[in-house]
């Protein structure tokens, strides 16, 4: 899984540099916010859905991220005590609690890479979206003017 | 703009960087080797004295150094050592009569390690006369 955030960098690099020459200003918005792009060109649904989505991830990183740091303390803490253990009794008590803590580390530590890919991947989706699909999309609001009176008509684009 | 999200990109990069994994590896196995357990733990009570004897393990006088005598406390779950000797009797002394008192023993190896405590042997001490 390590080996696939530089990779996604190096797209996302590429894709940036790409656009620089060819000047989508609303793929530097989605660089900077994933879905912002996609707003501005009038794709709200799908814009919310980067931007909801890569909060989740980045929310999700952030709580995993501190309780893995808590869970890490915590081995530390059980591994001293065992090592420094003088009855046999503390030994395995401590020994078992270790155990506990390490793999508690270990899975907050997956969810941690889990979050933190899934943010990579949207931010990246997103830009990649924005260069593929970078056409301004119909005002979500159309008004038309009639003789005896006007028709407002609202739409949603995914 | 640009600048922006450069720096957004920056950031994440950063991010990647920062999320090592900063727990390490597991000590493989259990390290200690107890010294074993003693046997025949007997307490006999006496005039506000009791007499605690027990015996070496088997095959094993060699690595043990001492051993630890604790009182149980049975309604409490609690121990309290009250002495260390190299002998395999104990003779816990002063005591309030007409109650019973219980104990456990523990050995110490040549590094200062303690294994595992006996089950509790309970005896009633008498009150002197």
């Amino acid at each position: 899984m390590r080996r696939i955030v530089p990779l996604l960098l190096v797209i996302a690099l590429s894709v940036l540099a790409s656009t620089e020459a060819r000047g989508g200003e609303n793929v530097w918005y989605s660089a900077m916010v994933p879905g912002w792009g996609q707003v501005r060109a009038g794709h709200y649904g799908r814009g919310g859905l980067f931007m909801s989505g890569e909060l989740v991830a980045l929310t999700t990183l952030v709580i995993a991220d501190i309780q893995y740091d808590r869970a890490v303390e915590q081995y530390d803490r059980a591994k001293a005590s065992y090592l420094n253990a003088a009855y046999i009794g503390d030994a395995v008590y401590e020994y078992e609690l270790m155990h506990e803590r390490w793999n508690s580390a270990e899975d907050l530590n997956a969810l941690r890479n889990t979050a933190l890919y899934a943010a990579i991947g949207i931010w990246a989706v997103s830009i990649v979206d924005m260069i593929i699909f970078d056409s301004k999309a119909e005002p979500p609001l159309s008004i038309s003017v009639r003789r005896d009176g006007f028709i407002v008509t609202g739409s949603l684009s995914f | 703009m640009r600048s922006f999200a450069w720096c957004a990109l920056g950031a994440i990069a950063a991010l990647c960087i920062s999320c090592g994994a900063d727990h390490q590896d597991l000590p493989t196995g259990f390290a200690y080797d107890p010294p074993p357990t003693p046997t025949n733990l007997v307490v006999t009570g006496g005039e506000e004295l009791s007499t605690i004897t027990w015996s070496y393990p088997a095959g094993d006088r060699g690595s043990i150094r001492a051993f630890r005598v604790y009182e149980y406390f049975e309604s409490y779950d609690m121990i309290q050592l009250i002495g260390t000797t190299t002998d395999t009797v104990f003779v816990d002394s002063l005591l309030i009569g007409n109650l019973g008192y219980c104990y456990k023993v523990s050995a110490v190896d040549t590094s200062d390690f303690e294994g595992w405590r006996t089950e509790s042997v309970c005896a009633f001490v008498r009150s002197a006369r």
